[in-house]
């Protein structure tokens, strides 16, 4: 098995990343993948949408939390597997009689006060910045890259800001999809989003640009005059010789359903993703599914 | 000369040249959702009823669409196919779809058990009690179809679900926000 990575990133918060990383995981799982979720913000949003509050807590006091892991293997140097860390069959969502195939490496809020003693840590031992980012660039090779041969899927739910195992994960994946909003401040984070990652210069010696441009899906969308001029801009940008970034043609509307999937009450795939107003699974998530599945293949 | 179109056949038709109604092509899959979901839903259907809609939709047309139903709709169609079954009244919603598409195929239904002994026939009521017995077994009757001479069982309620959903009474009230990871054992002050 040679499975795919995917981080779902964007520089700004509150654009629907661990809604897409959710509603990605959960159709790719109905389709009959095995997928990982790895969750990269300390926020621990997609963690707790998976485990639950509860589990997640005995995770975490359990030490069983990517910030412990990181901890371990970077700051103190210590033997640790990262498959030790994963939770099988986190999901209490089922699809056709059978739970769905979602595994998860969960944070925790420690991931924050783990990745400055990483910096702290890696800078007591006289590296360079650039030596720290070629550190968590050669862990995650090591470590994190090898599990596509356990999972179809490895999705990162990346953290808002950018921080330096984010960074990492977005340039080592096979695909970055970028959920943004289609509006002013969102597409303005996009250009930020953009330069930080794949602008001139941005890649070093230490850590390599992205395989492919990002792959910017459009979330929360509504119909507005707002919204569809600044939607306009994107397909024109998408299209345009030498385009930087791509565009999924199918856009993720604003939707109570969607936003009701991050709750943890057992549902069958089909009444989790049920929108009166519209068909979400098949004019929505089916067809963003196969449009990751296309820009994979071309990965 | 028709009065009316033959559905079935315009339904055939549709689906033979959906090249001709491509302004519908969601509106079909939401269509075939709700036809036979009534059709599940219809107090006539029986066992073999059930087994004709699987035979003619295949098993996972019939899943996706079991699928849809509420947990309620599918506990109440499954109980009422195989209403002597012991463990499907308590059972999880997970339990209740499985047991319905078994149902579908072809699981029999639970026997019905040996009927109980009559009991011995209580001594006459007086008048009063009479009538008291007859409101609360009318009353009974309207709300549950219980056998008369039974107790009524208690409300049904939801399955406990195995992770809480609602609003907590606390909104900043979290267990793993409140916890914290153990200490490394090389971990540095």
């Amino acid at each position: 098995m040679t499975g795919k990575l995917v981080a779902v990133a964007n520089m700004k918060g509150g654009v629907g990343k661990t809604t897409s990383v959710v509603m990605l995981a959960d159709a790719l799982a109905a389709g009959g993948a095995s997928v990982l979720v790895i969750d990269l913000d300390p926020q621990a949003s997609a963690s707790v949408c998976f485990a639950g509050d509860g589990i997640l807590a005995e995770m975490i006091t359990g030490g069983r939390t990517l910030d412990y892991y990181l901890g371990l293997r970077i700051v103190d140097r210590d033997k640790a597997a990262l498959t030790d860390f994963i939770r099988g069959y986190v999901s209490s969502t089922t699809h056709l009689g059978e739970p769905l195939p979602i595994s998860l490496i969960a944070s925790g809020p420690s991931l924050r006060i783990v990745e400055r003693e990483i910096i702290y840590a890696l800078t007591k031992r006289k590296f360079s910045m650039h030596a720290i980012e070629g550190h968590l660039w050669k862990l995650f090779q090591e470590d994190f890259a090898p599990l596509r041969e356990q999972y179809d899927y490895v999705l990162f739910d990346c953290a808002p800001g950018i921080s330096p195992m984010t960074e990492v994960a977005i340039r080592a994946s096979d695909l970055v999809v970028v959920a943004c909003i289609s509006d002013f401040l969102s597409t303005y984070g996009l250009k930020a989003f953009y330069e930080t990652i794949w602008g001139v210069g941005s890649a070093s010696e230490s850590m390599l640009a992205p395989k492919r441009p990002p792959h910017v899906l459009i979330t929360r969308w509504q119909n507005t005059r707002q919204q569809a001029t600044t939607y306009a801009t994107l397909e024109a940008g998408a299209a345009a010789e030498g385009a930087r970034f791509r565009l999924f043609r199918t856009r993720v509307p604003q939707s109570a359903a969607l936003a009701n999937a991050l709750t943890l009450e057992y549902q069958t795939f089909a009444n989790k993703y049920r929108d009166s107003s519209r068909d979400l699974i098949g004019e929505v998530i089916t067809p963003v599914v196969a449009e990751l599945k296309e820009a994979l293949d071309g990965a | 000369m028709a009065l009316e179109i033959d559905g079935l056949a315009v339904l055939c038709a549709i689906a033979e040249a959906p090249e001709a109604f491509p302004a519908i092509r969601g509106d079909v899959t939401k269509a075939a959702h709700a036809l036979v979901t009534k059709q599940l839903k219809a107090k006539s259907l029986d066992l073999a009823g059930l087994r004709a809609v699987r035979n003619a939709l295949g098993p996972q047309p019939l899943a996706l669409i079991v699928d849809g139903l509420k947990d309620a709709e599918v506990k109440a169609l499954v109980t009422r196919l195989d209403k002597h079954h012991p463990d499907l009244k308590d059972g999880p919603a997970l339990a209740h779809r499985r047991h319905l598409m078994a149902l579908a195929a072809d699981l029999e239904p639970a026997a019905a058990p040996a009927a109980k002994p009559k009991p011995a026939k209580a001594p006459a009521k007086s008048s009063s009690a009479k009538s008291s017995a007859k409101s609360s077994s009318s009353a009974r009757s309207s709300s549950a179809k219980v056998p008369a001479g039974e107790p009524a069982p208690a409300p049904t309620r939801a399955p406990a679900r195995s992770k809480a959903a609602g609003a907590p009474v606390d909104a900043l009230a979290s267990a793993a926000m409140a916890a914290r990871p153990p200490r490394r054992p090389r971990q540095q002050e």
